[in-house]
């Protein structure tokens, strides 16, 4: 027994030697002064709690410790001395080094086979406050974190039920990052659960730092720019998933949640939706697929339109374009192509920059800059007015990761467009189509419920219907239990 | 692509949009033509006599679909017919679904050259066309299902925009009726059966649906829906532009196009075209997809379904390039018309028979 405490002993100071911020602390257990070392990582353990709930009993034991030991080291150790809730015990010196670098406190006594390992977290961790993308004016306005176990509280506190699972996993060989698989147990299909779980088994990687490496990596094999993921920020939206039979995943050390199954018009749709009467949230949804549209088609049909087809166009407005691209020394697809890259180098760059000098940045090369290459007959006001409005148009898209596939497809709409004009816009259209409607989320269509046409599922997709009427779950997902209200 | 279609359904919506999806390509557009050029004002009536011998191709693969549920044609051929002569069969249809999907990208191709790229070559707007087609085979049967599925809404509000034409009808055009000499009538019929060729997908497609007696059944409404859309849309042509300049029109419901008015929408004949342009593709696809299980078939699943979608690209590039121009693309659809009858009222006929000798033995 006393040889285990001494190998342990020996395996700390290794590690303290390697490394300067493991803090060793040997104490002695009354009443009979058993050595005791305490080991954990400075700046991860919180000092105070260690101090209150685990030195400051050994130091300063109370007097039925000292009068009344238990026989047993350990016992003796977690029932008079040891007042931590999550308490674990791990025997092996590869296990006890993991756990230790994963932020645990290790307690190793003589006369004790292994070690305890307690949980005193007390990393930097900022309060939930409101989400940077989707906020809401009438629905609540806390949001994930990037604390797991906080974050697994956010959503067990509005969805009180026991028949939420939340399945807890490791993932990374070297960032050990803690991974959390929430569904309702009733709800959630089995073969989508398995999935889910197959496919975030199936990761071996070195380092997990975001929930976003959790998407790209259970995605299926590949290549598509479109998202088959739905990130959430926001606890209410991840009940709701959940509700439906959805299946969330969250990522320590990441304010974002993960939903899948998840189809496209899922990412078309915003929280607020559901908060405001259905006449608001319908008028919402139908804006938000025009604007989809319009981020990835104006520019292109601008440049079809104008090479191709001008007739199409009001006479008036014709005569304006002519007038205007007269003094233009660039064909159409340079002057659109010049000032698309422009306006996305701005938005990159107002991403990167500090909050205040991003606005200033934005200011000073939206009206300056602009007006400056106006000035300079480097573009057309009308080329600007058209790749303008894309960029609010992508805006208006409530998924980030969507938004980003919207700039990219815009650029790529530019080209056919300005090969063939109105028949090259339109084939890259259903190009995209055949690409999306191939696309899977776990298992499920993406492109559903438009194609396969599920007529029942139409009430929450682009339209948004009166919460009466959602008497029946998602049938696209699937799920086991259907019935979502009395009619 | 079998081996894929035995993992991947087609839901019943989505073969009947392929059906349907199958007949309204380039056909409908040059259609009218020739058959006012052969029945004068009655040329509506040719849709509906060709439906029927539609109908009863559809009939006998109907049959043998019950007969032998879950067999596609190729497989069924292999159960009836000596090894030999079911492979021979197999190439007959798979020499008929190419050479269709090979014609009508064509038509579809040489409409686009002429209507919105004048000034572009005709291999560049072939290639677009071949690389859309082989690029939609690689998402398999369930990819082609889909995307009929989708587009299928399209299709119908496109034939609901030539709704306003009819304004601009006159009724007199039609007069008299009924009066077009009988032997017109059955010449004609083997001419616009090619657009009807669309009952030879149903023993390739019916078994790989998810629910094969509801997608039977809804094999009629479909025909139907074909049949009278057809007969409907040569009775607007020659209710609008009279049965005689219809004959001297090569595209005559693009003309019907741009005799509407609607406000807003200033060239709705190009607002048609270039919908149609992508949705005229569809048929061409369905019948590549047919070729491509017969293909599959043959070559007993050993080559990767994107190769095999990329060699029928290729293929229907290349065949797109050999045809001299769009006559003569017209006539081999209208040969093709005559094939039909055979391989798809006969052929199966006689499948039927040996069958029912199998079936009692």
């Amino acid at each position: 027994m006393a040889d285990d405490y001494a190998v342990l002993r020996r395996l700390l100071h290794d590690i303290r030697a390697r490394d300067d911020d493991i803090i060793l602390r040997s104490v002695s257990l009354p009443p009979n002064s058993v050595p005791c070392t305490v080991a954990f990582l400075d700046g991860v353990v919180n000092k105070e709690l260690l101090h209150a709930q685990v030195l400051s009993p050994i130091l300063q034991p109370e007097p039925y410790c000292v009068d009344d030991p238990l026989p047993d080291i350990r016992e003796n150790l977690l029932r008079r001395f040891l007042c931590v809730s999550e308490i674990k015990d791990v025997s092996d010196s590869t296990g006890i080094e993991k756990e230790l670098y994963t932020g645990a406190v290790v307690v190793i006594c003589a006369g004790m086979r292994g070690a305890i390992l307690l949980r005193l977290d007390g990393f930097m961790r900022r309060s939930p406050g409101a989400p940077l993308n989707d906020r809401t004016v009438s629905g609540p306005r806390d949001s994930f974190t990037e604390s797991l176990p906080g974050n697994i509280g956010l959503v067990r506190k509005k969805l009180a039920d026991p028949r939420l699972r939340v399945k807890k996993t490791v993932i990374g060989r070297r960032t050990r990052t803690n991974i959390a698989l929430l569904y309702m147990d009733d709800i959630a299909l089995p073969d989508t659960v398995r999935e889910v779980e197959r496919r975030l088994s199936s990761i071996d990687i070195d380092g997990i730092l975001a929930s976003g490496y959790i998407a790209q990596l259970t995605e299926a094999p590949g290549t598509s720019v479109f998202p088959t993921y739905r990130e959430i920020e926001r606890p209410d939206i991840a009940v709701a998933a959940l509700l439906e039979g959805r299946i969330v995943v969250i990522c320590d050390h990441s304010p974002l949640a993960l939903s899948f199954p998840t189809v496209f018009a899922e990412l078309l749709q915003a929280a607020e939706d559901y908060y405001e009467k259905p006449v608001a949230g319908t008028f919402a949804r139908l804006l938000r697929w025009a604007c989809f549209f319009l981020a990835v088609s104006l520019p292109a049909l601008y440049v079809a339109l104008v090479s191709f087809r001008p007739e199409i166009l009001p006479y008036d407005l014709l005569v304006t374009i002519a007038s205007l691209r007269s003094q233009v020394p660039f064909p159409v697809i340079w002057e659109t192509l010049f000032i698309e890259f422009a306006v996305q180098a701005i938005i990159e760059s107002s991403l990167r920059l500090p909050e205040p000098l991003g606005q200033t940045i934005g200011v000073v090369s939206g009206i300056i800059v602009g007006q400056a290459i106006i000035s300079a007959s480097l573009a057309t006001p009308m080329v600007l007015i058209v790749v303008a409005l894309a960029n609010i148009c992508t805006f208006c898209i409530p998924s980030f990761s969507l938004s980003v596939t919207v700039r990219i497809l815009r650029l790529c709409m530019i080209f056919p467009a300005a090969t063939f004009g109105i028949f090259g816009f339109s084939l890259a259209w259903m190009f995209l189509l055949v690409h999306m409607q191939s696309l899977d989320s776990m298992g499920v269509a993406y492109l559903a419920p438009f194609s396969p046409h599920i007529p029942s599922d139409h009430k929450d997709a682009a339209l948004r219907a009166p919460l009466q009427s959602f008497i029946r779950r998602p049938k696209s997902i699937g799920n086991r239990n259907t019935r979502r209200q009395r009619p | 692509m079998s081996e894929i279609s035995a993992r991947e359904r087609l839901t019943s919506r989505q073969y009947t949009a392929l059906l349907a999806g199958s007949a309204f390509g380039a056909g409908i557009l040059t259609l009218p033509r020739y058959l006012c050029a052969a029945a004068g004002q009655d040329a509506w009536v040719i849709p509906l006599l060709a439906g029927g011998t539609m109908c009863l191709s559809a009939l006998c693969f109907l049959r043998l679909c019950r007969r032998f549920p879950g067999m596609t044609l190729p497989h069924l051929m292999q159960e009836l017919l000596p090894l030999p002569l079911a492979n021979t069969a197999v190439l007959l249809y798979l020499a008929y679904f190419l050479t269709v999907a090979a014609s009508s990208i064509r038509i579809v191709a040489e409409i686009t050259l002429l209507y919105l790229l004048p000034n572009t070559p005709l291999w560049a707007v072939a290639l677009v066309y071949s690389l859309f087609v082989g690029y939609t085979l690689s998402g398999g049967l369930r990819g082609a299902g889909r995307f009929n599925e989708l587009t299928g809404f399209v299709l119908l509000f496109g034939f609901l925009l030539l709704l306003p034409s009819l304004r601009e009808g006159r009724m007199t055009n039609l007069a008299p009726m009924l009066t077009a000499k009988p032997t017109a009538l059955l010449t004609a019929i083997p001419m616009a059966c090619y657009s009807f060729g669309i009952s030879l997908l149903i023993p390739l497609f019916l078994p790989l649906t998810d629910d094969r007696s509801r997608a039977a059944k809804h094999t009629w409404p479909t025909l139907c829906f074909v049949v009278t859309a057809f007969s409907l849309i040569t009775l607007t042509s020659v209710c609008v532009l009279g049965a005689d300049t219809s004959a001297h029109m090569l595209f005559p419901v693009i003309t019907i196009y741009k005799s509407v008015s609607v406000p807003v929408i200033e060239r709705l004949d190009l607002f048609f075209l270039t919908l149609w342009t992508v949705l005229a593709v569809r048929p061409c696809l369905n019948f590549a997809l047919a070729a491509g299980q017969l293909s599959d078939c043959l070559l007993k699943n050993r080559l990767p379904r994107r190769w095999l979608s990329a060699g029928i690209g290729l293929f229907l590039f290349a065949s797109m390039l050999l045809q001299t121009d769009i006559v003569g693309t017209i006539r081999i659809l209208h040969w093709l018309g005559y094939v039909f009858l055979f391989l798809g009222i006969v052929f199966p006929a006689l499948l039927l028979i040996l069958s029912r000798k199998k079936v009692s033995a």
